[in-house]
């Protein structure tokens, strides 16, 4: 039961990762593969500000959010000035560069040992501490959050940057100023990534480095490709189905070895098929990100 | 009253002189045609007067301000629209969507997601469907950009600067490969912006359609304006000829 509750608290969490990630994967339609990068800097600075007892609980998510943002204008600089795969070295170069900080800055992050003891909140004097307790608490929080993105996502400003998807010379002859919608398409995924990021903190209770490298970005990837490009619903299918995916396996009497190698070669192979196949993901639309 | 000037532009690609010291004006509220051959510079001009290229050297004037240096979606703002030669409509958008994004007061402003949108918006798609109706496509609001045909695309294109309510509406190539029917479609569209008070500067080679609608043309050749006139001065301008079909050969009585 406990597991169960486990996998769904995931699935909370993953859907804001997902949503997010959508936004500029899917939506605004450049290979963006930072996304660990953004979410982990948020997780970090969450892990770092509650233990170090700079900040308290909703402060501190409140602030690795807006972080998490600085980051993600930092590297919408650069990243934005470039085209189609340039964007997807610079992305990926960032993820790399800053998961390499987080193993290399050792006073600050401790290096590969991570950071143990993350708070759990603590709502009206009461600790949630428990598995429920912290799936009702993380479930009302993607749902405030979700419905933001939603709102955002069905609105008009969504319609402009799926247009400079489509066709950004169109675009800017249309009177848009397409830089500063990209912009804020990356500050609004690395907010609340950030606070995603924060949250998965929060539950896990321990991080390090190795929750935010190459390996997260295919499992990320692997749920923003299969459940749907520019997909809002399609973004939490996506989530659900990959972390249930490679449940059955458990009741398969490999080694944890074999069936953690496993699943990375299954969320592999799905995304070529999927790529192959019915590259418009279970929900999404049809893009060109990955023939431009 | 002149509404656009262009002043001793130049333009190179490389050793390609693509707009060499061209010079032209354009009336406000006329339809001016501009002819050429192949690779004259017409599109490289529209670029150029778009925002999307920035001149060597050279102004333009755009109501008597100097634009030269604004970027695309500045010179938008001033006033300024224009369709491609390729089509550039939003394939994954419906029909209704393309045309909603170009309206100025469309209401896309990231925090306008927070307020009332949808009823902000009805006006809109009201309006949006009007246009749809005064060219018949109203069947195919709901339909995605890529499953309208070829035409019906050009059409759209053209309604979307109409939507974008630009004063001076540049055409690239309107009627390229389209059926004699749409052309007609094309022609009244193109005379209703007319009427609407707009300024219209049309790159075609279609010349009888641009002989019959432009009041005023300018012929450009190696990236030079080498005539300006009314159509039948045009039409008898031994220079012209010249551009087109290449040196005449003597001939013998």
């Amino acid at each position: 039961m406990d597991y169960i509750l486990h996998l769904l608290i995931l699935i909370t969490i993953y859907s804001i990762l997902v949503i997010t990630m959508n936004i500029l994967l899917g939506y605004l339609g450049i290979l963006y593969l930072g996304h660990p990068a953004i979410y982990g800097i948020g997780a970090y600075s969450f892990a770092l500000l509650t233990t170090k007892e700079i900040l308290s609980f909703f402060p501190a998510l409140l602030a690795a959010g807006l972080i998490a943002m600085l980051a993600g204008s930092i590297l919408a600089l650069p990243a934005l000035r470039l085209k189609s795969h340039y964007i997807g070295m610079t992305t990926y170069g960032f993820l790399v560069i800053v998961n390499g900080l987080m193993i290399n800055l050792g006073d600050l992050t401790r290096g590969p040992l991570g950071v143990p003891g993350i708070p759990r909140p603590i709502i009206f004097g009461h600790l949630i501490s428990t598995n429920t307790e912290f799936l009702i608490f993380t479930s009302i929080l993607a749902i405030i959050i979700n419905f933001i993105l939603w709102r955002i996502m069905g609105s008009p400003f969504s319609k402009v940057v799926e247009a400079i998807r489509e066709d950004e010379t169109a675009v800017k002859t249309l009177g848009k100023n397409v830089m500063k919608y990209k912009i804020q398409a990356f500050m609004i995924t690395a907010f609340f990534g950030g606070i995603g990021g924060a949250l998965l903190a929060s539950y896990l209770q321990y991080i390090s480095p190795g929750n935010f490298a190459t390996e997260e970005l295919i499992i990320i990837l692997a749920m923003t490709i299969i459940g749907g490009m520019a997909s809002f619903w399609g973004s939490i299918v996506g989530a659900i189905v990959i972390i249930l995916l490679p449940e059955p396996l458990r009741f398969l009497n490999f080694s944890a070895e074999i069936i953690g190698a496993l699943r990375y070669g299954i969320y592999g192979l799905l995304i070529i098929l999927f790529m192959i196949y019915k590259p418009n993901g279970i929900l999404g639309k049809r893009t060109n990100i990955f023939s431009k | 009253m002149t509404i656009l000037e262009v002043q001793n532009l130049n333009k190179h690609f490389g050793g390609i002189k693509a707009i060499n010291n061209c010079s032209f004006s354009i009336e406000k509220n006329s339809i001016t045609g501009l002819i050429g051959p192949n690779g004259a510079g017409k599109t490289t001009m529209f670029n150029i007067l778009s925002g999307l290229l920035t001149p060597d050297s050279g102004s333009i004037y755009y109501q008597e301000n100097d634009i030269t240096n604004l970027n695309t979606h500045e010179r938008t703002k001033l006033g300024f629209g224009r369709s491609f030669q390729s089509i550039r409509i939003f394939p994954e958008l419906t029909t209704i969507e393309n045309l909603i994004l170009a309206f100025p007061e469309n209401n896309d402003n990231l925090w306008q997601a927070f307020s009332k949108f949808q009823t902000k918006q009805k006006s809109l798609h009201k309006k949006a469907l009007e246009l749809l109706t005064s060219v018949n496509l109203e069947e195919k609001a709901n339909l995605k950009g890529y499953e309208l045909s070829y035409g019906q695309k050009k059409l759209l294109e053209i309604l979307r600067v109409e939507a974008n309510n630009a004063d001076l509406v540049l055409l690239d190539e309107p009627t390229a490969g389209i059926n004699p029917t749409l052309i007609q479609n094309i022609k009244i569209q193109i005379k209703n912006l007319q009427k609407a008070g707009k300024t219209i500067f049309i790159v075609e080679h279609n010349m009888p359609f641009i002989m019959n609608l432009c009041e005023q043309i300018i012929v450009m050749d190696q990236g030079k304006e080498i005539a300006m006139g009314t159509p039948k001065e045009i039409q008898e301008n031994p220079q012209v000829l010249v551009a087109y079909l290449g040196k005449k050969r003597q001939t013998h009585a």
